[in-house]
């Protein structure tokens, strides 16, 4: 009998469907990429950070004197080795600058609260900018105490970004797993998540460097806070949303692999 | 800088304290998830026919809801289920429009509605269903806030629900109604469909603590009755009803095969209101029942467990709103050692797996389940709701804090409606 | 100072490009439609027979106009044709043309169907016939062996005979007698459904007898057995493996997390829920509604829900239906039903 007579199935309405788990598919595109991703950053970050240190170096070397930018290191794993980190000078702000900040800040932060009150955008940039607020006290009245110069923030964000490497994979690894894709489609988008993460990374602590060095060392706080690893998570579930985007509409053109 | 070492190793717990909190319930939401997509489902009793139904009351709170009156009413009217089985009672509570008219112009034209007119008393949607289960015929009441717009058989589909001994209460799902308003509507699309196509639907399956949302669902009169009907001093009357339930042996139900639209708010300050007070009642429960919920007898470590994780999950952005301050305070005072070393991959892979509300993957699992495609896109705009729902949920928080500490009464806020009424139907 | 400038730009356009897949959907508004929802949709047992005969409706006139032989054709969902069908000798089958009988029609062993057949009058499907849907008018007989690949649906009373098939739906207005043995089955809807191969099923019981027994409106928990001959009164929930023995009677309804067991001549006046699996035994009684998360076994003799009444077996899982058996109602399975 033709395909079409012997058609008994209804198709299965969103309520009550799921999809049968291939646990091959599942543990070969997810496990054996995530692994190998993280294991890669775990034994040859101290490669990894060398490299973005050097990169680094080369393209900011053109706005500084000879032999001011250096490379440094310092212990972060017990056992895989230091990290390494660019080591340049900061700029310190000078009172003026401060107070200037620190007004047009205070009158951004009116203005948000006071014309455009309620919008996520407003209160995610009022957050930033009560941070930079605080930095702006904090170098008003105690520009000793502030903790770091730019050598240090410098290391210490290259101790977040290795963080940042070794997650990535795992977490958009977590996202592609409920997915039902094929485990090409799955390594193809735990390593351009990777891939972009890594590009990323470099171009962010360039301009953060470039900004600590030849603007001020004011904007740390807020560099670190608003454009740390909630950024990150941006990207991240970009790629998620194409891959489940048109996992959907295979999906539903291939009704046949619902079950009920 | 020279702090006690005792302030300092605060914060540090306290940051640890966050990351563990985050972890913990991205792995919930990662089972939640997981169990959606690729478990056999448990099914509800959408299938069951019976020809013995209950006799049920439909409430509908209705508060200055001229613009949205005739489409609830007139959608019920065109329900299938029995006419002599079923009754209709709008509250008309303080409205100050036309909504008494539009109800008196019902009551006349149709036996089974019959309309609650409330000039006096207490205000507020739990006094108001109080008032009107005691003219309710029905041995199950049905609510409806007045902006819903019920299917022909959904009453059907919910009522069999309480041919079960052990249900308390019933839950629908809630599909917006407004999705191509604009762009809020279209977040809160893809919310609704994760926490109702994943998050309560694996609940559901895993026989945990599914909740009652306080609209497109139904409940057994002579349970509230016997425990002097909803409590007006909280302004969650939906969550106190769930764990009231839970508490006593009674189990809530959730049908995602009973869908309904509804209209979700399309300005932003209609939702921080509607989210400040969702997080002050949740928060009021929660203060309420902890120690209830420990201590019953009738429930399961799992559903315990699962209880406390929704009791607290309008606490989860005020602990990330307090974990943030705290990074901010570590950071100037040069304690960010804890970023070294391997806590640093802790921080990040919790703070980013939960960095939303509800993770991107449940809502996008959702939605592949529910066959959408291109809104899936939208899911980066999510990360701004975070900071959103941080701000607003915080406030409500503290709103819930001040009530219980001075027991200070909540004044009931009803959500502004958008919808573009015609005479006699709806846009 | 170029690269830098570059990499400052490449670093804005990377946090910025995550938001614009998005925001072109949001432009172009592609998926931005509200969830369907069904607002007309109603539980109907007997939908495809029903909204079959509501298609066909606005054509009846024409069909019955026709002589044996002769083919109309009209706009459904997309063009159909369809053909009345000749009573003495039934028409050879084609793949694509719905066929109409306006007589008392018998249909020869190992016919086949690829549309639908509509009986005016009765219908009978001779053995190994491969039916796609039918509807009748009047009764339907399925002898050995027929297969139904979607639906039947009758006015009358269908019977049907050994090691049939009965597609995802068989459907009756009045009675569905499953006679043989070994038939297999999705869905079940009549008002008496009657399973099994012999003539005299035990009498229905009167619901009066109900009546005796006081009211009860409270749940009793974890209860594992009601004894032999004992009449328990009340709701009850349990999360231990539940056994009801012989003649034992429950004036309530039963929700069990465990396997449960319905042992010889057990009645029950009231809802059954099983998480897991049920077995129930032979001779029993149940008034209300079935609903099994795995699967139910159903001895002989066995009746399920109440004369006058639609109520329903609903399993999610396999069933397994013994003789004998008398069901008030609906039945439904998501796995695989079979009588034995």
């Amino acid at each position: 009998m033709k395909k079409e007579i012997l058609k008994k199935q209804i198709q299965y309405s969103r309520t009550y469907r799921y999809i049968e788990m291939d646990k091959i598919n599942v543990f070969l595109g997810v496990f054996l990429s995530i692994i190998p991703l993280c294991l890669l950053v775990l034994f040859y970050y101290p490669q990894i950070t060398l490299f973005i240190s050097q990169f680094t170096m080369k393209v900011l070397s053109p706005i500084f004197h000879e032999n001011v930018l250096a490379i440094e290191s310092s212990d972060f794993l017990k056992w895989f080795g230091p990290v390494y980190y660019l080591s340049l000078p900061g700029r310190f702000p000078s009172i003026v600058f401060i107070w200037l900040n620190l007004l047009i800040t205070l009158i951004s932060l009116f203005l948000l609260s006071s014309v455009v009150k309620t919008r996520p955008l407003t209160i995610f940039l009022s957050i930033s900018l009560w941070v930079h607020v605080c930095s702006a006290i904090f170098f008003t009245f105690i520009p000793e105490y502030f903790p770091y110069d730019a050598t240090e923030y410098s290391s210490l964000y290259i101790k977040q970004q290795v963080g940042i490497y070794f997650f990535v994979p795992i977490i958009i690894g977590i996202a592609v797993c409920m997915l039902p894709i094929n485990f090409v489609k799955s390594w193809i988008t735990i390593a351009f998540c990777a891939v972009y993460s890594f590009i990323f990374g470099i171009v962010r602590y360039i301009t953060f460097m470039f900004i600590l060095s030849k603007v001020s060392l004011m904007y740390m706080a807020s560099l670190f806070f608003s454009f740390g690893p909630f950024i990150d998570f941006l990207y991240l579930v970009c790629i998620y949303s194409f891959l489940a985007s048109s996992t959907a509409d295979k999906l539903k053109r291939n009704k046949g692999v619902w079950r009920w | 800088m020279v702090m006690t070492p005792y302030v300092i190793a605060f914060l540090k717990f306290y940051f640890i304290f966050t990351v563990i909190v985050m972890i913990l319930f991205a792995i919930r939401h990662f089972i939640f998830t997981f169990n959606r997509m690729y478990c056999e489902q448990k099914l509800y009793y959408q299938d069951i026919i019976d020809s013995d139904l209950p006799f049920i009351t439909v409430l509908i709170p209705m508060h200055n809801e001229e613009k949205v009156a005739h489409g609830v009413l007139d959608a019920l009217l065109e329900s299938n289920y029995p006419v002599e089985k079923f009754e209709v009672i709008p509250i008309n509570d303080f409205s100050e429009d036309g909504t008494k008219e539009i109800l008196e112009d019902y009551a006349v034209r149709y036996g089974n509605i019959h309309p609650l007119h409330r000039n006096s008393g207490e205000r507020g949607k739990p006094a108001a269903l109080n008032r009107a289960m005691e003219m309710a015929q029905g041995e199950i009441i049905v609510v409806f806030d007045a902006d819903y717009l019920p299917g022909k058989g959904l009453l059907e589909n919910l009522s069999t629900a309480f041919l079960d001994p052990e249900v308390g209460a019933v839950m629908g799902r809630v599909v917006p109604v407004n999705t191509k308003a604009n762009f809020l509507t279209r977040l809160l699309d893809l919310e609704r469909s994760g926490g109702y196509q994943v998050d309560q639907q694996a609940r559901y399956n895993l026989n945990l603590i599914p909740q009652y949302g306080g609209t497109v669902g139904g409940y057994r009169k002579d349970l509230m009755m016997g425990t002097d009907g909803f409590n007006t001093k909280i302004l969650a009357e939906d969550t106190e009803l769930t764990y009231r339930l839970f508490c006593s042996g009674w189990k809530v139900l959730y049908a995602n095969s009973a869908e309904c639209y509804e209209e979700a708010p399309e300005a932003w300050h209609i939702r921080a209101r509607q989210i400040a007070r969702w997080s002050r009642g949740h928060n009021e429960v929660m203060f309420r029942y902890v120690w209830k919920l420990v201590k019953s007898k009738y429930l399961s470590f799992w559903q315990k467990l699962d209880g406390m994780f929704l009791l607290f999950i309008y606490m989860m952005p005020v602990i990330l709103f307090f974990g943030l301050i705290d990074s901010i305070l570590l950071f100037f005072l040069d304690e960010m050692d804890i970023l070294e070393g391997w806590w640093v991959l802790l921080f990040l892979g919790a703070y980013n797996t939960f960095g939303n509300f509800a993770p991107f993957y449940q809502v996008g699992t959702a939605n592949v389940i529910d066959g959408s495609r291109e809104r899936i896109l939208l899911l980066p705009y999510l990360a701004f709701n975070f900071y959103f729902y941080l701000w607003f949920i915080t406030k409500g928080f503290f709103n819930a804090l001040v009530d219980v500490l001075t027991r200070r009464e909540a004044k009931w806020q009803k959500t502004e409606r958008f919808r573009k009424e015609k005479p006699g139907g709806f846009t | 100072m170029m690269l830098v400038i570059f990499c400052c730009l490449l670093f804005l356009i990377m946090i910025v490009y995550p938001f614009w897949p998005g925001y072109k959907e949001m432009k172009r508004g592609q998926d931005n439609d509200n969830l369907y929802i069904k607002k007309d949709y109603v539980k109907d047992p007997r939908y495809f027979g029903l909204s079959f005969r509501n298609l066909l409706e606005p054509f009846l006139g024409q069909i019955r106009e026709l002589s044996a032989g002769q083919t109309l054709e009209i706009d459904l969902s997309k063009k159909e044709l369809i053909i009345l069908g000749q009573a003495d000798k039934p028409q050879a089958f084609v793949e694509d043309r719905i066929t109409i009988f306006s007589e008392d029609i018998i249909l020869p062993p190992k016919s086949t169907s690829s549309k639908e057949i509509y009986a005016f009058k009765k219908l009978e499907a001779g053995e190994m016939c491969e039916l796609r849907a039918v509807a009748i008018d009047s009764d339907g007989y399925l002898h050995q062996g027929v297969k139904i690949i979607r639906w039947i649906d009758t006015k009358g009373c269908l019977v049907v005979e050994s090691n049939c098939d009965l597609g995802i739906s068989a459907s009756s207005e009045t009675k569905l007698v499953l006679k043989g043995n070994n038939c297999i089955f999705k869905r079940l809807f009549a008002p008496s459904i009657e399973i099994g191969g012999t003539e005299e099923f035990v009498k229905d019981y009167d619901s009066s007898e109900l009546q005796k027994y006081p009211e009860y409106n409270d749940v009793d928990y974890d209860i594992e057995k009601i004894r032999e001959n004992s009449v328990f009164i009340n709701n009850i929930v349990t999360h231990k493996k539940f056994v009801v023995h012989n003649s034992a009677t429950i004036i309530g309804s039963v929700k069990a997390y465990k396997n449960m067991c319905l042992e010889e001549n057990v009645k029950i006046w009231g809802n059954v829920f099983c998480e897991r699996d049920l077995v129930i035994g032979n001779c029993c009684r149940i008034t209300g509604t079935v609903f099994v998360q795995g699967c139910l076994k159903v001895g002989n003799n066995v009746v399920l829900g109440e004369k006058g009444k639609i109520k329903s077996v609903i399993v999610r899982k396999n069933i397994v239906f013994g003789r004998g058996i008398v069901i008030h109602g609906f039945v439904l399975t998501e796995g695989v039903g079979k009588t034995i």
